[in-house]
């Protein structure tokens, strides 16, 4: 615990942690979820949120790395 | 804090983040698959734009395609057509969003890709099918619903180029043809690649003058399997046909006196909404109260059953909101509703040589032959 607030101490890092998780859980949804079948409109929005998700968390993860450095 | 301890904190933290930056990258490539895949679905293509696919989708689902995905017909394989087809998809959502589209929506024939490249992937039309019976049995609209049985032998044909023949021939010989209006339903012009690959040419006299070399040249297209085969799978049968079927079938009792009459009262010409084409449906059992009540009484479930089956062909046959009926779309196939092949046969005329000015022939035997009937094997009426 102690290890894992020392890593997430500041807000960039936060953020791209987030973004990371919701990503990991967004597409392990979308392969095990049958709902964006039968819900085309989410269906759009659910997997369209990927790379959404992507393109905000490799700006974030970029600030993030270079704030480290 | 300690040089030492802030170094190892900034390195386990660099860490996480270039962990989790390369894991998100092989995330992307699952999550962009998943997003193209389900563009493909056929969920994605039906069930999207609900009202504007509606009467397509629904005609998809009770076709011999129905387990065919739309995108292998209308897309078909290979990236470039796959980029192609999401790239002409943009104009249609915001026609959609704006409601700015056609009722009824038409074919994209335009768009659609050279069938060699789709159909041809599971059919192989140079496999010589030969003659193939076809029997279609039909009601008279009369107390006893007189059943009318109609066999004819389709000259199928095909074969491989050197041999082939009768119908499918048109599929193995270079076949070109010039259509003069965007349904493709005027044809204008036919080449036909002999075997010393010379062209023998057959023009449509009334409309020689829309006819030049140039326009030939640039807009002249080969012959295909959906030219004929035009609504394979967004076949929109008229309610007569599908009550034929479902008496046939034997989901409609044939012995419910003036079965076909009142089907046909109900159904065509379509209602202004399905509730209201439910309500003329269900109306038929008060024709049978009144007029069979013996009938009424004794064959009450018969009754039931015919009402849900009378209910399923409303659904099939009755598209208010997109304008679309059985005969919005031309169907090629045959010459039953549309020209189909009187759009070149005994209408366009040979430009040269001893057959010059003749007319493509256009006799019935050419294609389908009554022989059965005649032989007495299968009786034309019961």
């Amino acid at each position: 615990m102690k290890y894992l607030k020392e890593i997430f101490d500041d807000w960039l890092t936060r953020t791209a942690g987030i973004l990371f998780v919701l990503v990991v859980a967004l597409v392990l949804f979308n392969i095990y979820s049958g709902l964006p079948e039968k819900y085309p409109l989410f269906g759009v929005i659910n997997f369209s949120m990927v790379p959404v998700l992507f393109v905000v968390g490799g700006v974030i993860f970029m600030l993030a790395i270079l704030r480290v450095e | 804090m300690e040089p030492r301890e802030q170094r190892r904190r900034h390195r386990d933290k660099l860490l996480f983040l270039m962990l989790a930056g390369a894991i998100s990258i092989i995330l992307l490539v699952i999550g962009s698959y998943q997003l193209v895949e389900f563009t493909d679905s056929t969920a994605f293509c039906g069930r999207l734009c609900h009202q504007v696919m509606y009467p397509e989708y629904t005609a998809y689902q009770a076709s011999p395609h129905s387990r065919v995905r739309c995108t292998e017909c209308h897309v078909g394989p290979g990236a470039d057509y796959l980029v192609k087809s999401k790239l002409a998809g943009v104009p249609l959502i915001f026609a959609t969003i704006s409601d700015s589209y056609s009722r009824p929506i038409p074919t994209p024939v335009e768009n659609l890709r050279p069938a060699r490249e789709t159909c041809e992937q599971c059919h192989r039309p140079e496999k010589f099918a030969g003659d193939l019976v076809r029997v279609h049995t039909s009601y008279a609209p009369d107390e006893t619903n007189t059943e009318k049985i109609d066999v004819r032998v389709l000259r199928v044909g095909g074969g491989e180029s050197e041999v082939a023949r009768d119908i499918h021939w048109h599929i193995a010989a270079q076949v070109w043809y010039l259509a003069l209006d965007s349904k493709r339903q005027e044809i204008g012009w036919v080449g036909v690649e002999n075997t010393g690959g010379e062209l023998v040419e057959y023009v449509d006299p009334q409309k020689a003058d829309e006819v030049t070399p140039e326009r030939v040249a640039a807009e002249k297209r080969l012959m295909d399997c959906i030219d004929c085969h035009n609504r394979a799978t967004h076949i929109f049968r008229s309610p007569a046909e599908l009550v034929d079927t479902a008496l046939a079938q034997g989901k409609i009792d044939k012995s419910l006196p003036f079965i076909k009459r009142e089907s046909m009262k109900a159904l065509d010409p379509p209602s202004a909404s399905l509730d209201q084409a439910s309500d003329r449906v269900k109306a038929i059992g008060d024709f049978y109260r009144a007029n069979y009540p013996q009938v009424y009484e004794e064959k009450a479930q018969t009754i039931a059953q015919m009402v849900l089956e009378l209910k399923e062909v409303a659904r099939l046959t009755t598209f208010p909101e997109m304008k679309v009926t059985w005969k919005s779309y031309p169907i090629n196939i045959g010459h039953q509703e549309a020209p189909g092949c009187f759009r070149c046969h005994g209408k366009l005329a040979a430009t040269a040589g001893e057959q010059k000015g003749q007319p493509i022939d256009v006799s019935c035997n050419l294609c389908h032959y009554f022989a059965l009937e005649q032989t007495g094997l299968f009786p034309t009426q019961k």
